[in-house]
């Protein structure tokens, strides 16, 4: 269902055929797990009163680990590009799903699925939004996740099978651009959304329509022993980029990795953030790339802004979370229980989570 | 609706979009295992507060000017987040509890948050269980959802009340109807009419004489209505001399001594006592100062010295005391006749009070402060109430009431006003607490009022002020339309 933001300007800003065939299985997968549990209780995440059990961070990528560095570069010039906006324009498109967990049930939990896909044009910046799509997680469905043990393991998993199949539509479907990512271009082997090779396969389908795929990395912390290394570029004045792909630690090299891995600067004054770069382009080519990404694309704060659109038009926010909630009590007559806190039951007034 | 909050009288209810309630609007919350009900008035409707919604509106914002896309919602779950954010917070006022459909003062309960039943109650039900308009009803106007209020005549029995509104919001429409109301349960008025506004309520619409043709009868100062010194009488000729004319203490001694030798020796006139202050033996200062008032007094034509000229309020109110009313036109005389006037009308009425040749009467007084001393305030208060004058005031410089006024006024009935000076004004006011009157009179329509008092059982009301079909002329006049 199609639902247009702004039906006034329908006409002047069509947004064009939908980008991304809407996933049905996952939408099939949605129904017939809230189907097992219509009618039970859940516990809703309270929003108000954040408790230490309930606590959301964001879900990290697959292979989104610490980028440990062997030390700091002897060759530094050798791996440091000086960048030049490029004046030949691409059209740039950015990518971003989010997982949240929506409540608590006896047998598992609920998360919500959303996806978005936001790019520019001629004359504005446009984007396609996918879900929500909601998911009861318990012991017998999460074997399609492989063998996770934990919640946030569970929320990782089903969050990036449903990014790598935007991903790969995406990368389908545009011709010529630039397409960013969220996160990383390294995947586990044993990961179920990598076991059929999804993102090479998105990446090589990206390639064969002249497309360039990048993935910028928010939570990636790059250093140098214990030292944050993405502080070696602060005092460089200039945009540019430091290749650090094969100076990463052990740990780094367990996975398996799709790109050139490099620290990014993209705006003088703005950030440093890994960024990773189809292999399959070579150097040369990779750094052609950034170079057209700044010429093509607005880049605030170091980070490109129509990957900052994607994460904004994702992110759920607490009010939708409440949505959701009232969703699943209306349409899956789930009944809202109270959820047990077993701090404030223990410690009463003195429970709470004050970061404590 | 569920109920959010209670602190003192004040309650806060969550409401949802496809619950329609309005600022003025009355809840029932019922509770079930008591089997009692709080009569809340909404003062005000709020977006409740949800968390996240700043968020929400602002990607909202980007998504409406800056940004253009689609949503493939399948689940339509964004029904249910418009829902959230179109929630809003009723911000209640408690009046009273109802038990057994009758009215209960008793308010230190509370309700279950949980099993309470809230609903909007209709207007015909509430003024069912308040049982008002059901002896000697006066209908007022409409609510909102068309329910006619009647407030009882008796209401205004006995009492002070006030109508006031900024210009051109209908106080002077509501202070006719309630005249007309008056008149048709048999009660005698008098209208201090500075406008000239009154005069036409006789005439229907279309001009013709009405039904009350025989009831309203029009003095005109000056005109139709003179009145000799003697009939005026010493005690308000004396007022008149002193708080009018301003006539100094030490002439006015002299003026006494002149009023009754004249009346012992006969008759006392304008011409009898200009001829006796000339012979009499007394200070030139104060020959000249006393003489200057009589002749001041000649002038403005309303005393005069021809009986057959004389028009005698005792003969003209036993006319209006099955029901009518006298008719007071001020709008054509000076500011000081018109204080000569009152004064003499308000000392003639006390008089007659006293005397108990009138049982009781109704005064409308339109813009007060132009022609009220300032002594005569506390009087309406206290002593002429007693007497069975009951004023109703009709302004709409709420600053020129006197705050003993507010602070006495039995029924109060309140247009539109926006103005913060004229709102502390009307914060005197003891029927209704300041913030129900703050946050419902300056959203106000025109010709809607809020009604509290006596006339509504102390529960607080919003009217639609019903049409007149009489011919008024409180209009105001306009060049283009």
């Amino acid at each position: 269902m199609a639902v247009l933001n702004n039906p006034s300007e329908a006409v002047a800003v069509e947004t064009g055929p939908e980008v991304v065939s809407f996933p049905t299985h996952f939408a099939d997968l949605s129904h017939k797990s809230l189907q097992d549990i219509a009618g039970k209780g859940f516990e809703p995440l309270e929003l108000t009163v954040p408790d230490v059990d309930e606590f959301e961070q964001p879900t990290p990528q697959m292979g989104d680990v610490d980028l440990r560095l062997e030390g700091v570069p002897r060759d530094w010039e050798g791996r440091l590009f000086k960048l030049e906006p490029s004046s030949n324009r691409v059209k740039v498109v950015g990518i971003d799903t989010t997982c949240r967990r929506i409540g608590r049930t006896r047998s598992g939990f609920l998360c919500a699925l959303r996806g978005t896909v936001a790019w520019r044009d001629d004359y504005a910046y446009r984007y396609q939004r996918y879900g929500p799509l909601l998911f009861h997680m318990n012991g017998r469905n999460s074997g399609l996740l492989g063998n996770r043990q934990t919640d946030s393991a569970l929320l990782m998993g089903v969050e990036a099978l449903f990014e790598r199949e935007i991903q790969s539509q995406v990368c389908h479907h545009f011709k010529d651009s630039i397409i960013l990512l969220d996160g990383c271009l390294a995947t586990h082997g044993s990961d179920p959304a990598e076991k059929a090779g999804r993102l090479e396969a998105a990446l090589s389908a990206a390639r064969s329509n002249g497309n360039s795929v990048l993935a910028f990395s928010k939570h990636t912390r790059i250093c140098v022993g214990e030292r944050d290394a993405s502080t070696l570029l602060d005092n460089w004045p200039h945009h540019c980029i430091l290749y650090v792909g094969d100076l990463a630690s052990e740990q780094f090299k367990t996975l398996k990795l799709l790109g050139h891995t490099f620290i990014a600067k993209l705006s003088p004054t703005g950030y440093s953030f890994r960024m990773d770069i189809d292999k399959e382009l070579g150097l040369l080519t990779a750094v052609a790339t950034v170079q057209k990404l700044m010429g093509s694309e607005v880049i605030v704060q170091g980070y490109p802004e129509v990957l900052r659109l994607a994460h904004i038009f994702s992110i759920f926010t607490a009010m939708e979370v409440l949505g959701i909630q009232r969703f699943l009590a209306a349409h899956y007559g789930l009944r809202i229980e109270r959820p047990r806190h077993t701090r404030r039951l223990l410690f009463g007034p003195f429970g709470k989570w004050d970061g404590a | 609706m569920k109920i959010f909050k209670k602190e003192n009288d004040n309650v806060q209810v969550l409401c949802f979009p496809d619950e329609t309630v309005e600022k003025g609007d009355y809840l029932l919350i019922e509770d079930c295992q008591s089997d009692r009900s709080l009569l809340v008035q909404v003062i005000d409707v709020q977006f409740a507060n949800i968390p996240g919604m700043m968020e929400d509106l602002l990607r909202d914002q980007i998504g409406d000017s800056e940004v253009f896309g689609e949503d493939y919602d399948t689940l339509n779950m964004n029904s249910q987040i418009n829902i959230l954010r179109d929630i809003r917070l009723l911000i209640g006022k408690i009046r009273c509890s109802i038990k057994n459909n009758s009215i209960d003062m008793n308010v230190s309960w509370l309700p279950s948050r949980m099993s309470s039943a809230i609903h909007r109650i209709k207007p015909d039900k509430l003024f069912q269980i308040l049982g008002i308009g059901k002896l000697q009803p006066i209908n007022i106007g409409e609510t909102d959802s068309g329910s006619d209020l009647f407030i009882d005549a008796e209401a205004l029995d006995g009492g002070l009340s006030i109508i006031t509104g900024m210009k051109g919001s209908g106080k002077s429409h509501l202070s006719k109807l309630l005249l007309l109301g008056l008149i048709d349960h048999g009660a005698p008025s008098i209208v201090l009419d500075v406008n000239g506004e009154y005069s036409n309520l006789c005439l229907s619409r279309e001009g013709k004489p009405n039904r009350y043709e025989e009831k309203i009868i029009l003095l005109k100062v000056g005109g139709n209505f003179k009145v000799t010194l003697e009939y005026a009488g010493l005690r308000t000729v004396s007022n008149i001399m002193s708080h009018n004319l301003e006539l100094p203490e030490t002439s006015l001694r002299e003026f006494h001594r002149i009023w009754k030798d004249l009346e012992r020796r006969g008759r006392v006139s304008l011409k009898t006592f200009k001829v006796a202050l000339q012979t009499s033996n007394i200070n030139e200062h104060v020959r000249e100062a006393i003489l200057s008032r009589l002749n001041t007094l000649a002038s403005f034509n309303f005393f005069t010295d021809d009986e057959r000229e004389m028009l005698r309020i005792e003969d003209v109110s036993n006319r209006i005391s099955k029901g009518g009313a006298l008719i007071l036109g001020l709008n054509e005389v000076s500011p000081t006749q018109r204080r000569i006037a009152v004064e003499f009308m308000l000392g003639k009425l006390v008089e007659l009070l006293r005397s108990w040749q009138l049982k009781a009467v109704f005064l409308f007084a339109e813009e007060a402060h132009l022609y009220l001393r300032e002594t005569y305030w506390e009087d309406i208060v206290t002593r002429m109430r007693h007497l069975g004058l009951f004023t109703i005031f009709v302004t709409n410089q709420p600053d020129t009431i006197e705050d003993s006024i507010y602070r006495q006024a039995d029924s109060i009935f309140l247009f539109n006003f926006k103005s913060e000076h004229d709102l502390n004004a009307l914060s005197k006011v003891a029927r209704i607490d300041n913030e129900t009157m703050r946050s419902i009179t300056q959203s106000l329509r025109p010709h809607y009022c809020l009604t509290v008092g006596h006339v509504t059982k102390e529960v607080p009301l919003v009217v639609k002020v019903k049409p007149l079909d009489v011919l008024t002329m409180g209009e105001t006049r306009r060049f283009f339309t």
